[in-house]
């Protein structure tokens, strides 16, 4: 599965592996509501083999707007396959999307 | 991951769009060699090869594309002015699209490739476009060679602005417009900026929509085109502004003080390409079929609700079922105009044809093409390709002279078939039509007694005469070429056109041209019919064919003398009683009627014991076992549930003919006037 959701106490965590595009944007809008509207800390983790295109991309910037809004804490965790770092400058949001949470994590 | 379902899905799309774009593009290079200056047309050639190629690459036809691709350089070299558009260029190319219309049918079958073909098309076009590079004969099967362009000069580094909005459709039709941006990056160096306020919030959001939009400047040495190129399969469904910018290299200056800049408004359509109506879908054809089916099964079941509600009393049933009976006839007049295409496609197709006849023939022909527009029945255009290619062939083969004697005989070189369509009531009317020699009466007529298919004293109308040319193995010809002659065509042509209820008529003037008019019916699925009785049976005549009905009296069989004729303000109708035609024995009644109809005889009346009036006709099919029973074109099914032929008039008239007066020599006449179709013993 491309996309998971691991929701823990005070913290949840999207996981994203493998290619997310356009055939799993519903579900990953799905879990991002799910996961926004449980008020906790989200973390974005991307797998070695993750690759992201703009209809991800889209959906965690809209996300990151909603935490910036509720005041809620999001971010990248870990790092970044090189796929999606070329996605984010492609899209020319690889700076204003991730945000620094813990030790990681670029501003968004 | 896409299954082996969807994938296969995909690449029948491709191979769909593939087969119009080689019809569309055949169409274009036809006109540009006509017109070999034409830059438009050159656009359009690159525009469909880049197409094909980049369509087939990703959606696994490679050979397809790696094929296609040596094309397009070479209508890039044209387009670019370092190739001139010549016949042998046109004549390569659509050799050329005949080998891709091969692979893109073949694709996921066993390769029966004509790769000799295929590498011997690359060598000329080797040759055309001054490559020194040559495909090796040593190539594994499937192979084909890339051919590279001569170097290009190099443009001088300018800085292009480039504004992309993508629409609302195009995540949604594939096209992910981060690769779209990796490929610019790939012409030069590239600073963007993204706009990111169309973005709603997160429950707002349309996950398949794009709604971000980029403004990149590009600093590279290619061209204006090969820049929008990136954008060639994305254009239809985005907002793009490709525009140059002042750079530091001081001669571009006055390029750019020139240069227009191009700008595509409304997601990428031109403000005069914009179509005024908005978008297509495609429907399989079996589902428009089972769709129309459905919308005749309910024009019956509404018959039967009609009926009923005249049989009770009852005012709230009658207003239901009329307003059934609007609503039925909405839907059937809808579902009628979905089937209904232009014939353009049809006739475009033949330019081909035409083209390479003319060639092979040493004639010079041009096609030309009216009507276009006029639209019919997709059954019936599909069954119109075959005999219309007769048609033609025939013209050109037999019709049409070389030049000299066209020179000689006082006309110009180049000879003009016209294909021509347009309605006429509730039929259409195609005609195929040339300047050419003409048919001379006295041969065919010499011809027929020689076949044994007329009596050497039968007396014919002229236009009788060239209906015999429509009999089998019937041919003038004085040798059987490649092209016609063996008197096959015409007959198979009769028996298509007669298979869609239509007729064919020959007019032709010797020395100045023939025509050959196909009268053909709008649709075969529902016609508006006239209901009649004969005893306890039930009859539809067209209604489109019936022009009035009379009363038939005991006084006007008197003043008949025997005749099956009626007096009708003047004129002298005859008439075939339907009881009679039918072998129907009970007693007639006293007073009977007479439907008089148009037919391709003249006028004609049918009498009938009564004219019970207008029917929505679904025509049933009746079958294989029916198939040589010419004078009914189907079944319907009434409102009571019975059963009721539907007759085609013209060949009622044709039957009673042949059954009252068999000419000697033992073949029937096939046409003859109305007035000898009656039978004339006394009733």
């Amino acid at each position: 599965m491309p996309i998971e959701l691991d929701q823990q106490e005070s913290l949840s965590t999207i996981h994203l592996d493998g290619e997310v595009n356009i055939s799993s944007a519903v579900e990953l809008r799905s879990l991002l509501v799910q996961a926004v509207s449980s008020g906790k800390e989200l973390r974005v983790q991307v797998g070695s083999t993750g690759e992201l295109d703009v209809t991800a991309l889209q959906l965690l910037w809209a996300t990151a707007q909603e935490a910036k809004g509720t005041g809620m804490e999001f971010g990248f965790m870990g790092d970044l396959p090189e796929k999606v770092l070329f996605a984010l400058k492609d899209a020319g949001v690889e700076f204003k999307m991730v945000q620094p949470v813990g030790d990681r994590g670029a501003s968004c | 991951m896409l299954s082996d379902g969807q994938i296969d899905k995909y690449k029948q799309a491709f191979q769909e769009e593939a087969r119009e774009i080689l019809v569309d593009l055949e169409s274009t290079l036809l006109q540009l060699n006509e017109n070999r200056g034409d830059t438009d047309l050159v656009g359009q050639a690159f525009r469909a090869l880049h197409t094909i190629k980049g369509s087939g690459s990703m959606f696994g036809f490679e050979e397809v594309a790696a094929f296609t691709h040596n094309l397009e350089n070479a209508y890039d070299e044209v387009r670019n002015g370092r190739l001139e558009v010549t016949s042998e260029l046109v004549d390569l190319t659509l050799a050329a699209l005949d080998q891709i219309k091969t692979m893109v049918n073949q694709a996921g079958s066993p390769a029966t490739a004509d790769t000799a073909s295929r590498l011997d098309i690359l060598e000329k076009l080797l040759k055309l476009t001054g490559t020194s590079e040559a495909p090796s004969s040593h190539e594994a099967p499937g192979e084909t060679a890339n051919i590279s362009p001569p170097t290009e000069p190099q443009h001088p580094t300018c800085d292009w602005h480039i504004h992309f909005a993508p629409g609302p459709d195009l995540l949604r039709n594939g096209t992910d417009p981060l690769l779209l941006i990796r490929e610019l990056r790939q012409l030069g160096s590239l600073r963007l900026t993204v706009s990111t306020a169309a973005i709603p919030p997160l429950t707002e959001l349309d996950p398949e929509r794009c709604y971000l939009v980029w403004d990149i400047v590009l600093t590279t040495s290619a061209g204006r085109d090969e820049i929008h190129d990136v954008f060639i399969f994305a254009e239809d469904q985005c907002d793009l502004i490709i525009e140059l910018i002042p750079s530091h290299v001081a001669d571009s200056i006055a390029v750019v003080q020139s240069a227009p800049s191009e700008k595509t408004g409304g997601f990428g359509r031109r403000a005069e390409d914009r179509a005024a109506g908005g978008s297509n879908i495609r429907v399989p054809t079996a589902k428009l079929d089972q769709f129309v089916d459905l919308v005749g099964e309910l024009v019956t079941v509404q018959a039967r609700l009609s009926e009923i509600a005249s049989r009770f009393e009852d005012a709230d049933l009658v207003a239901v079922s009329e307003e059934v009976e609007r609503l039925t006839s909405a839907l059937r007049e809808n579902s009628m105009s979905i089937r209904m295409l232009p014939i353009r496609g049809t006739f475009e197709r033949f330019r081909r044809l035409v083209h390479d006849l003319a060639r092979d023939l040493k004639k010079e022909v041009e096609l030309t093409i009216e009507g276009a527009d006029t639209e019919l029945d997709k059954t019936v255009i599909d069954q119109l390709n075959d005999p219309l290619m007769h048609l033609i062939r025939n013209s050109m083969d037999h019709g049409i002279e070389p030049p000299a004697a066209r020179i000689a005989a006082g006309k110009p070189p180049a000879a003009t078939v016209r294909l021509s369509a347009r309605h006429a009531g509730a039929n259409v009317l195609i005609e195929v039509a040339d300047d050419g020699g003409g048919i001379h009466a006295d041969a065919v007529r010499q011809r027929a007694i020689e076949k044994g298919i007329i009596a050497s004293d039968a007396q014919l109308t002229e236009a009788e005469i060239f209906s015999l040319i429509l009999s089998p193995g019937f041919s003038t010809a004085k040798e059987v070429t490649d092209v016609s002659g063996r008197g096959v065509g015409m007959d198979v042509v009769r028996q298509r056109v007669e298979a869609l209820g239509g007729s064919i008529q020959i007019t032709s003037n010797p020395g100045a041209g023939t025509c050959v008019t196909l009268r053909l019916p709008l649709t075969l699925a529902i016609i508006d019919g006239l209901l009649v009785r004969v005893d306890e049976a039930f009859f539809v005549l067209p209604l489109a064919n019936s022009l009035e009905c009379i009363e038939l009296t005991t006084q006007d069989i008197a003043n008949s003398n025997g005749r099956h004729v009626a007096y009708v303000r003047g004129e002298i109708i005859p008439y075939i009683r339907l009881r009679d035609f039918f072998d129907i024995r009970t007693e007639r009644p006293e007073r009977e009627q007479i439907m008089i109809a148009e037919t391709d005889q003249g006028r004609c009346g049918f009498v009938v014991d009564e004219v019970l009036g207008d029917h929505q006709t679904v025509i049933k099919n009746l079958g294989h076992l029916y198939k040589q029973v010419h004078f009914i074109s189907g079944a319907t099914i009434l409102g009571n549930g019975t059963l009721a032929l539907i007759l085609d008039p013209n060949r009622v008239v044709l039957d009673a003919a042949r059954k009252s007066a068999p000419p000697p020599g033992g073949q029937p006449s096939a046409h003859i006037g109305a007035k000898e179709a009656v039978r004339l013993d006394a009733p």
